[in-house]
């Protein structure tokens, strides 16, 4: 064990230096402790505040307890999908290269994996604590059963941790002993997914109580003994009740599970390798920004093709580069043509149903489909834009090789964006044609709103993010990248207020077409203003080699 | 010794190596040559218990990787192909790591000699991270020179090593050679291939096609042109054309 000790410490004394002396390294793990700082003050601040007026006849105690317990158990198997996969034996290259061919026995390894096994399990427990305790603040739900015993302060921790410990231990055991785990993973996904529609399917068709049952049904209760166990703690934890048995048992269970971990004597080195191999192609990928990482993902897909891909040529300049792009995402149509269609259908029927409530034309069920609609067609504009970003990033990566052609600045990001775009715009087309067909409240207005104003909103915000993706490149480095966010919010605020300020005359009129055409019409100066900067923003990327400087390049636009 | 004796490794349906037997003797240095694909970065990670072999055994200084292989791989130094440090170790504290693995801390007197022999010396504070790919390579090599192993493996030994690394690493595996310890080196550089080894192993497909010293393969194949080992090579190895 003393090469692992050693090995351990001296990493963590140079990690710590150099985060300490590196202000791209410090910034970060600064910011990241401030959020979890404002967690643990918006944690305090709940304990200290009564009940949300009518939360306890919103959640009662029978809901509030199935919901916990059905919580832990989706997470707990959630932590055998992630032994099933590539996580756990998943060590560094360098491990690879220096631990595992040194005469360090196999078990001893794995002692060495054990603290990031164990950080991974005290990560989750507090997380599910913290949603737990601003739940059951928030809410004060009455439990059936109260007494009068304090449980002390680390009970649910452990309780959590012993929980996620032995699920993470058995899945460590089936990752050493099985090489080949596709079968076992696909088994899990279509347990998560028949699990999720269960849950879903009775708690809709039959209520909480039902579910409850089900929930604490033995079946359920001793196929998942560690879940069941642990929520319990949880649960007595909050009503005052004894937690030592439960919490006596998930110790026994996690030592239990250790055994065969440390135990084993198989040679888990080459599933260790090919886990390891894949996940650093993967981290690697990663660092090189959000483009590469999904590069390096779809190459790891089999195109099962019997004739070989070739690109029809067709255009010249920039549409070429623009009909390269659309076969590529050819190769993909599903991801990137039909589920955007059948996403866009998807909330299309949510916000017509939801609006045409099965109780009736109520005002509630129309306010809940309308801004179901409105929140889910938002929300899903915003996962487009980000899909400029990696477009940059692509292009920023293929500059050398796109850069010598004869093709105006502007021109190529049109090119570049003109994939996402139409991914996009066939999103919106969903919801609006779904919505028209399905004729929910204000079909008419909604249904052109989300047809013609959104698309001309998504392209003028995909050039604005194009454009600040060239000025600050550098995916790896996350401080840029955290900048680029905060400059791309100031850029991106004033052409918001101005939407809202064109609006005006429309909403004094009471007339929502004459809003709907100003908002849509003012996207057309926004788009050729974006889309130009981004251009000259390419070009003097392109000839200079150097960053861009987003000052510079106003002063001389 | 390194013995390999009927090696099979398959990934699923595909034989990456078949059959494979051999032997490293003592004070021997052994050429693994064979095109892309061949199945020479896998023999080499079975020797050094990175990969559970098929069927077959193999033995380190009397050691069956499969059975002993702790004991195995005290008897054996290992660089990879492309080597990894660890970024967050300096290169003098990749040499404690490995020097307290094999249980040899006492070995540590010698890390100045190899370090400055292999350039590194003036590196010895330097994070993993920082350094280049040669670098990398020549600390990989540092680390396989800083216990007392008997069996040496090398992946590709020589890439990415300046010229005079390249000499300076040829020296000391010659002199390990002449210490009596064994030595497998997978390479592509035939020619210093030709100079540097005693014999050759000539793998395709993961079968193994031929075996001997340059003097012996040139003999076997006396019929035709071939004066060099990389002819002989290219000879052996060339796939028939469809």
């Amino acid at each position: 064990m003393y090469p692992i000790a050693l090995l351990a410490s001296f990493k963590l004394r140079n990690s710590v230096r150099t985060v300490l002396s590196d202000p791209r390294k410090l910034i970060p793990l600064i910011i990241f402790i401030l959020i979890m700082v404002g967690f643990g003050g918006l944690y305090s601040l709940s304990a200290s505040q009564p009940a949300i007026p009518g939360a306890q006849q919103m959640i009662s105690g029978d809901v509030f307890t199935v919901g916990v317990k059905i919580a832990i158990l989706f997470i707990a198997y959630g932590f055998i999908g992630a032994g099933l996969g590539d996580g756990l034996l998943a060590f560094g290259p360098s491990d690879v290269d220096y631990l595992f061919p040194s005469p360090i026995p196999r078990r001893a390894v794995l002692f060495y994996r054990l603290p990031a096994l164990m950080f991974n399990s005290l990560f989750t427990a507090a997380f599910l604590l913290f949603a737990f305790g601003m739940i059951s603040h928030l809410t004060q739900p009455k439990l059936p059963l109260t007494g009068h015993t304090i449980a002390p302060a680390w009970a649910s921790p452990v309780a959590l941790y012993f929980c996620g410990g032995i699920y993470l231990n058995l899945a460590m055991y089936v990752s050493m002993k099985v090489v080949d785990r596709k079968v076992y993973q696909r088994l899990h996904t279509a347990g998560l997914i028949g699990g999720m529609i269960g849950v879903g399917g009775i708690g809709m068709l039959f209520g909480a109580k039902t579910l409850g049952e089900v929930i604490n049904s033995p079946i359920v209760y001793w196929t998942f003994l560690p879940a069941s166990l642990s929520s319990q703690a949880l649960l007595d934890g909050y009503a005052k009740l004894p937690v030592g048995g439960s919490i006596l048992w998930l110790a026994v269970g996690y030592v239990i599970s250790l055994i065969p971990v440390l135990t084993s004597n198989a040679n888990w080195y080459e599933q260790s390798i090919a886990s390891t191999e894949r996940r650093s192609t993967v981290v690697n990928a990663a660092r090189g920004g959000y483009a590469s990482l999904m590069a390096t993902r779809a190459s790891s897909f089999k195109y099962q093709s019997d004739r070989l891909y070739t690109i029809r040529p067709f255009g010249q300049g920039a549409v070429a580069l623009f009909w390269a792009h659309l076969c590529a995402a050819g190769k993909r149509p599903w991801a990137n043509f039909l589920v955007p269609v059948l996403g866009g259908i998807g909330v299309g029927v949510f916000g017509a149903v939801s609006a045409k409530s099965i109780h009736g034309d109520d005002m509630a069920s129309q306010v809940l489909g309308l801004a179901g609609i409105g929140f889910f067609t938002v929300y899903g504009s915003l996962g487009f834009m980000t899909t400029a970003k990696t477009a940059s990033e692509s292009a920023n990566r293929r500059r050398e090789l796109i850069g010598p052609l004869p093709i105006k600045g502007w021109k190529t990001v049109v090119a570049n964006l003109g994939t996402p775009f139409v991914s996009g715009t066939l999103f919106f087309i969903g919801v609006s044609a779904t919505y028209a067909a399905l004729q929910g409240p204000f079909w008419l207005p909604i249904s052109v709103g989300i047809a013609v104003l959104m698309p001309l909103r998504l392209a003028a915000r995909m050039a604005l993010q194009y454009l600040i993706g060239v000025i600050y490149a550098d995916a790896a480095d996350k401080i840029q990248q955290f900048f680029a966010i905060g400059v791309y919010g100031l850029l991106a605020m004033p052409f918001m207020i101005g939407e809202v300020i064109v609006a005006v005359p429309g909403i004094l009129l009471r007339s929502y077409w004459i809003s709907l055409a100003a908002v849509t019409l003012v996207q057309f100066p926004l788009i050729l203003l974006f889309f130009f900067l981004a251009g000259k923003a390419t070009e003097q990327a392109i000839a200079s080699g150097e960053p861009v400087r987003l000052w510079g390049l106003l002063k001389r636009a | 010794m390194l013995q390999v004796i009927e090696l099979t490794k398959q990934f699923g349906g595909m034989t990456a190596v078949d059959r494979l037997s051999f032997t490293v003797g003592d004070g021997e240095i052994v050429g693994l040559l064979g095109p892309n694909g061949a199945g020479k970065t896998t023999t080499i990670r079975c020797v050094a218990s990175l990969l559970q072999p098929t069927s077959g055994h193999i033995l380190l200084n009397g050691h069956d990787v499969s059975d002993d292989p702790v004991g195995a791989k005290r008897a054996l130094a290992f660089v990879p192909e492309v080597p990894n440090p660890y970024e967050m170790l300096t290169v003098m504290e990749h040499l404690r790591f490995v020097a307290a693995a094999y249980g040899m801390e006492e070995e540590l007197v010698h890390a100045e000699e190899i370090l400055t022999r292999l350039d590194l010396w003036e590196k010895r504070g330097d994070l993993g991270a920082s350094l280049s790919k040669g670098m990398r390579q020549k600390l990989a090599c540092a680390c396989a020179f800083i216990h007392k192993a008997q069996v040496f493996c090398f992946d590709e030994p020589l890439i990415g090593l300046d010229p005079k690394g390249m000499r300076e690493l040829k020296a000391m595996i010659m002199e390990r050679r002449a210490l009596g310890n064994s030595v497998l080196i997978s390479t592509h550089m035939l020619d210093t291939a030709e100079r540097l080894c005693d014999r050759v192993i000539i793998l395709k497909r993961g079968q193994l096609i031929a075996e001997g010293t340059v003097p012996e393969l040139k003999q076997r194949l006396q019929s035709s042109d071939a004066t060099s080992l990389e002819d002989m090579f290219l000879e052996l190895t060339e796939e028939p054309i469809a």
